[in-house]
């Protein structure tokens, strides 16, 4: 696993990669509603949180903000994401990270360092200068632009 | 005891004699075993090619007899429209003559007359003759007659005649009887099927051709069927399928010889292959966008003109029910253009088609004249509103196919030469690689070096021919027999060395050429992953350039029409 920075203060309850996906609901998520929601833009202040998930400021992001951002942006009735996938900008030798929106955790993992499912196949997409952030559904990725411009594609 | 001993001795003959017979055959299939392991991996290189040109001749020929098809069958296609469809062409020709000896005045009215029941007569069915006679007969005032032929040419095709009346009377400067035949036009289209003709008129009203107060209503008007479109069920899918599809249809071909040795010996280049054609679409997309928008549009000399070309463009087109024919047309030039790939040929085809059938909802017509202006008689000014109008919907299915491809883009390609195989990625050492491919060649050099032994048919001679110099106190003949088998075990032993350094020097050759393969391989796909990068990047352009098309730049309705129009 990698480097795992708690964000609520309390103990990370260990997860397995099944148990993390079923915690979207298929009304939330999967081939549920809200599909049709997944390529509206992105609000500005929902790109800047997630594009700076780390910003090299470990313990100082304000998860309570961070949380009600994402909320806001899917809002009821919404597919919403098992979690979303990002460049790290933390410096050598990690390379992306994960906010684990069940979890309520950000993950490092290092150049190399395996990803888990359903993250592994969103890597290098994560890792395209031409996209903020990835966001990870059960059945597809949305590539987020700088814009705000959300791409989703099935995987 | 005598005869005991002379069975013995005749026995032991034929026993040494067969000995003889058996070490020599072993040593024939030795040496034939020999061979047959040297030459193994050999022979199943050449049978690999073997069948790697076979299945590429089958193709080849098959593409071969598919274009010949499509050849003969083109032309009798071409010979039944000519056949069933050339008096149209006849019409269509005085159509625009016609109107301008109106214009000047040179020509009498009996001739024009005469002119036009000549067609009446030579094109039934066809709304352009009576509508010629009806255009006539108000030329010369003569209303009965003019009236007549309206009405059948009305009957004939309501739409292509109102369209064809609202031109000729705004050139004749009648805007207001213009505006009737127009208005005419647009009330009875249904935005989730409207007629090609369209187009025509999209391309009238984008140019300002009807001037800014028909400019404002057909504006308003399309501005309602988008918002009645877009607020149908299942819109949004259709309308990212529709323009995921036209623009899959700019994939180019990539060339197998581009990268000879990896499409040659990459069991991964189908997936390389894909990939690179999925990102070398970028540029098609690029250049296609780009021609639409760059230079000035080229603005009529006088509206007399202008209206002349959109009456060409109205009349010259073919009519509905040649349809099915300029369909087949269509489909057998793109398996010639394609060289007889059919499958491809189809694809291409299918994106074609739409631009060519006969109904289209107003999206499908905007993406037609985007995309297949020709087929869809579009001018560049048409075709820049229907891009500026479907921007979004571009942009959309383009970031989906340029997030898909990088997505799909393989991570790590297979090389095999031989019986030698590695997973190569970004991340992989040349040096690495090299040291592993001459480990396994240097292993492999060495069990067949390590296989030439002193064994079979010469070591049994070996072994056996003291006994039988022994057994020579009793049958002296038998030292010929051992001296034999002696002789032949020490030439064999002797021939141990040559045919190692044969195998070595064997092995060594293998190596090299492995080793030359790699290098070639590893140098294409780093050519490779240079030019996948490149042309990704290219997706980033053809994103500034549709994100930076001022939609309002092209819009129909602008504000002041609109106020004037309402004043």
């Amino acid at each position: 696993m990698g480097v795992t920075r708690r964000l609520l203060g309390r103990e990370r309850v260990h997860q397995s990669a099944e148990e993390r996906v079923r915690v979207v609901s298929p009304a939330q998520g999967g081939t549920g509603g809200g599909q049709a929601l997944l390529g509206r833009p992105r609000s500005r202040r929902y790109l800047e949180s997630a594009a700076h998930l780390d910003a090299g400021t470990a313990g100082k992001v304000d998860v309570s903000e961070l949380a009600a951002t994402i909320a806001a942006e899917f809002g009821a009735g919404a597919a919403f994401p098992v979690g979303l996938l990002s460049r790290c900008y933390l410096g050598a030798p990690y390379e992306v990270h994960i906010l684990d929106l069940a979890g309520e955790i950000v993950e490092h993992y290092t150049v190399g360092q395996p990803l888990p499912f359903p993250y592994a196949g969103a890597r290098r997409l994560a890792l395209h200068p031409s996209y903020v952030a990835i966001e990870v559904y059960p059945d597809r990725f949305v590539c987020l632009h700088e814009d705000g411009t959300a791409t989703p594609i099935a995987t | 005891m005598a005869d005991i001993r002379a069975i013995d001795q005749g026995v032991l003959n034929r026993i040494a004699s067969e000995i003889g017979q058996l070490n020599t055959q072993q040593a024939q299939i030795g040496m034939v075993v020999d061979r047959v392991q040297t030459h193994q991996f050999e022979m199943d290189n050449r049978l690999q090619a073997l069948a790697t040109q076979f299945s590429e001749y089958l193709e080849a020929d098959r593409r071969a007899k598919e274009l010949q098809l499509a050849e003969t069958r083109i032309v009798k296609v071409r010979q039944e429209l000519e056949t069933t469809y050339g008096h149209y062409a006849d019409v269509r020709r005085r159509a625009v003559g016609i109107l301008q000896a109106i214009d000047v005045g040179v020509v009498t009215h009996e001739t024009i007359q005469g002119t036009t029941e000549d067609v009446m007569m030579a094109a039934p069915r066809y709304w352009l003759a009576p509508a010629l006679v009806a255009l006539a007969g108000w030329a010369r005032d003569d209303r009965p007659l003019a009236e007549r032929a309206l009405g059948e040419a009305l009957a004939r095709d309501v739409d292509k005649v109102a369209l064809f009346f609202a031109l000729v009377l705004r050139r004749s400067e009648r805007p207001d009887s213009s505006a009737r035949w127009l208005g005419h036009f647009f009330a009875r289209q249904d935005p989730t099927a409207l007629s090609r003709e369209l187009v025509v008129l999209l391309d009238a009203v984008a140019t300002g051709a009807f001037g800014p107060q028909a400019k404002a209503i057909v504006g308003l008007n399309i501005q309602e069927w988008i918002d009645t479109l877009t607020a149908a069920e299942g819109f949004l899918p259709e309308q990212h399928g529709r323009w995921r599809e036209a623009l899959l249809a700019l994939t180019p071909q990539v060339a197998d010889t581009k990268y000879k040795t990896l499409s040659t010996a990459s069991p991964t280049w189908g997936a390389l292959r894909d990939s690179l054609a999925a990102v070398q679409r970028n540029q098609h997309v690029l250049v296609h966008f780009q021609r639409i928008f760059e230079g000035e549009l080229q603005v009529p000399r006088d509206i007399e003109e202008h209206i002349d070309e959109l009456l060409d463009s109205l009349v010259e087109r073919f009519d509905p029910e040649e349809l099915p024919l300029r369909e087949r047309e269509a489909e057998l030039q793109a398996i010639i253009d394609w060289s007889g790939d059919r499958d491809a040929a189809l694809q291409r085809f299918e994106s074609t088609r739409q631009a060519l059938a006969e109904q289209v909802d107003f999206m499908g017509l905007l993406t037609n004249a985007a995309m297949h202006a020709q087929e869809a008689g579009a001018s560049r000014g048409t075709q820049r509103l229907a891009v500026a109008m479907s921007r979004p919907w571009i942009v959309a299915a383009h970031d989906e196919l340029v997030a898909t491809a990088r997505h799909e883009a393989p991570a790590s390609i297979e090389l095999a030469v031989d019986d030698w195989s590695a997973t190569v990625d970004g991340d992989s050492s040349e040096d690495d690689l090299l040291a592993d491919l001459r480990r396994h060649f240097d292993a492999s050099t060495q069990a067949a070096v390590d296989a030439v032994k002193f064994r079979g048919g010469p070591l049994v001679a070996a072994i056996a021919a003291p006994v039988v110099a022994l057994t020579a106190i009793a049958a002296p003949f038998l030292l010929v027999i051992a001296a034999g088998l002696a002789a032949w075990a020490i030439y064999s032993y002797t021939q141990l060395q040559p045919r190692r350094a044969a195998a070595r020097e064997e092995g060594e050759k293998r190596k090299e050429n492995a080793e030359a393969w790699l290098r070639n391989s590893l140098t294409e796909y780093v050519d490779y992953r240079a030019e996948w990068e490149r042309c990704d990047r290219q997706a980033e352009d053809v994103r500034a350039l549709l994100t930076s098309i001022a939609a309002d730049e092209y819009a129909l309705a602008r504000e002041d029409d609109v106020r004037t129009v309402i004043a």
